[in-house]
């Protein structure tokens, strides 16, 4: 397999790449629109409202960038939602916490989250993740066919975060699981911007409820006893900021990529067949999934001082939006990168960034994966996508498929 | 050929992919920090192995 030769010129030849973000041609052209923004340009411009946003979209730039929090900061914003105006200027605002912070109050924020949910501490998830995927899988198995999406992965994120980890009553777990769907991918700004601001009124609810009645072993419980940050006491607003997150993030993205998987599974039938011959390769095929089907398009950053990021001059308060997706198929950085491959030398991907604001739930997103995708393989090991169906995806501010049918061919 | 771990600790972010692949040689802190279980060298190959699992790229590997 070999590396396609880069082009010879320096990035400062290369120039800035205009390219609109939230258009359906990218979403149409989003491989190749990043192919051409990773091999013949410094840095795309995706212009929101009349500010440029620069996009990085190679592995080097955003690597350098989500691990220079002194340079390219969090406080601005970091989250594009699918309500925020996209004839607005981008957000400079902090909306979600601790992602939208700093070093170093950043770094307290993170010294109570982060033992809540270490690799060790979510094991004991894992029992409620395989019943409810094997729940899920009950239902639709006899069917022979089902929608992948709607019927399995969204219900399997949103029952086992909402229920096991917000421990929501279950009459308002459609409630949460219809906002955080649209807020999202809602058809529309307005639809998007609804669902943020109910989620947050939801969130807030709780963050009351569970001050005054706290539950063992419980995450927003838990935000709820925070003593002191940044030498003070969190205020309301600053406890809901970060409880809306522990809400959201999981409930999108988890179900994006394992999307992504099991089409690539059910297009793909010689890579599952090698799957389902040996599954201890379940981990390198959540570990490539995580490469290939990572699902953020743009996260934003606010340049602090004047800089430059692949020969472009930056300047404090410029906005650096990155791409997880494009950066984890930069050929340069991983050879053949949109082909499916379980045996890579090095798969070190960005899905969940790197930096002080890696991906808090990554070690909870993991198992989810893992023991998702073990039961599948286990319980239907041959599956076909359905045919005369048409694929739609969706790009900002994730990628990823909105629906798909497969089918499970009855043995004969 | 034998080689000694070094974690640059402001580096690591708990993502954990070194003690999962290696659960003799790393283990983790109550952040999911990762933490050397002992000073003794190890084989240098799989060393490099380690260190090549982490994303932040926090791992050096120092040849004795």
């Amino acid at each position: 397999m070999t590396v396609q030769e880069t082009p010879a010129e320096t990035p400062q030849s290369r120039g800035k790449c205009p390219v609109d973000l939230w258009s359906e041609e990218f979403n149409q052209n989003f491989w190749e629109t990043l192919g051409h923004l990773q091999q013949n340009s410094s840095l795309g411009v995706h212009t929101q409202g009349s500010t440029p946003c620069y996009y990085a979209t190679r592995y080097e730039d955003v690597f350098k960038v989500l691990r220079d929090a002194a340079t390219y900061s969090s406080e601005g914003g970091v989250a594009i939602l699918g309500g925020d105006n996209r004839a607005e200027p981008p957000k400079n605002e902090s909306r979600f916490l601790p992602e939208d912070l700093d070093p170093p109050v950043h770094t307290e924020w993170r010294r109570f989250l982060d033992p809540l949910l270490t690799a060790k501490e979510v094991e004991k998830y894992q029992q409620t993740i395989l019943d409810v995927t094997d729940e899920l899988l009950d239902a639709v198995l006899p069917q022979g066919r089902f929608k992948v999406i709607a019927d399995f992965l969204r219900p399997l994120q949103l029952k086992v975060v909402f229920r096991e980890i917000l421990h929501l009553p279950e009459d308002e777990i459609e409630a949460w699981m219809h906002w955080s769907h649209d807020l999202f991918v809602g058809e529309t700004p307005e639809i998007a911007a609804a669902a943020f601001q109910s989620i947050n009124q939801a969130a807030e609810d709780l963050v009351v409820k569970r001050t005054a009645e706290p539950l063992d072993n419980d995450l927003v419980s838990a935000i709820c006893a925070v003593k002191e940050v940044g030498g003070r006491e969190p205020t309301l607003a600053e406890r809901t900021a970060v409880t809306v997150p522990l809400a959201i993030a999981g409930t999108e993205s988890v179900g994006t990529l394992l999307g992504g998987i099991l089409h690539h599974l059910a297009t793909h039938p010689d890579d599952l067949v090698e799957l389902v011959a040996d599954p201890s390769l379940v981990p390198a095929a959540v570990e490539e999934g995580l490469r290939m089907f990572a699902n953020v398009t743009a996260l934003q950053r606010t340049v602090t001082r004047d800089t430059e990021l692949a020969g472009v001059p930056l300047k404090p308060g410029d906005k650096v939006w990155t791409s997880y997706n494009g950066a984890n198929r930069d050929g340069d950085r991983f050879p053949d990168p949109h082909t499916w491959n379980l045996h890579r030398e090095d798969v070190r991907h960005l899905a969940f960034g790197v930096g002080p604001h890696r991906c808090l739930g990554s070690n909870h997103a993991r198992l989810m994966m893992r023991l998702a995708l073990e039961r599948v393989i286990a319980r239907m090991p041959r599956f076909t996508l359905a045919p005369d169906q048409t694929i739609a995806r969706f790009s900002m501010p994730t990628r990823g498929i909105h629906e798909f049918i497969i089918e499970i061919p009855t043995e004969g | 050929m034998l080689a000694k771990l070094e974690i640059d600790i402001p580096m690591c972010q708990a993502h954990g992919r070194c003690y999962e692949t290696a659960p003799d040689v790393l283990d983790a802190d109550d952040n999911g920090v990762a933490v050397l279980k002992s000073d003794e060298p190890i084989d240098a190959e799989r060393a490099r192995a380690i260190a090549a699992t982490c994303p932040e790229f926090a791992i050096l590997v120092k040849e004795v």
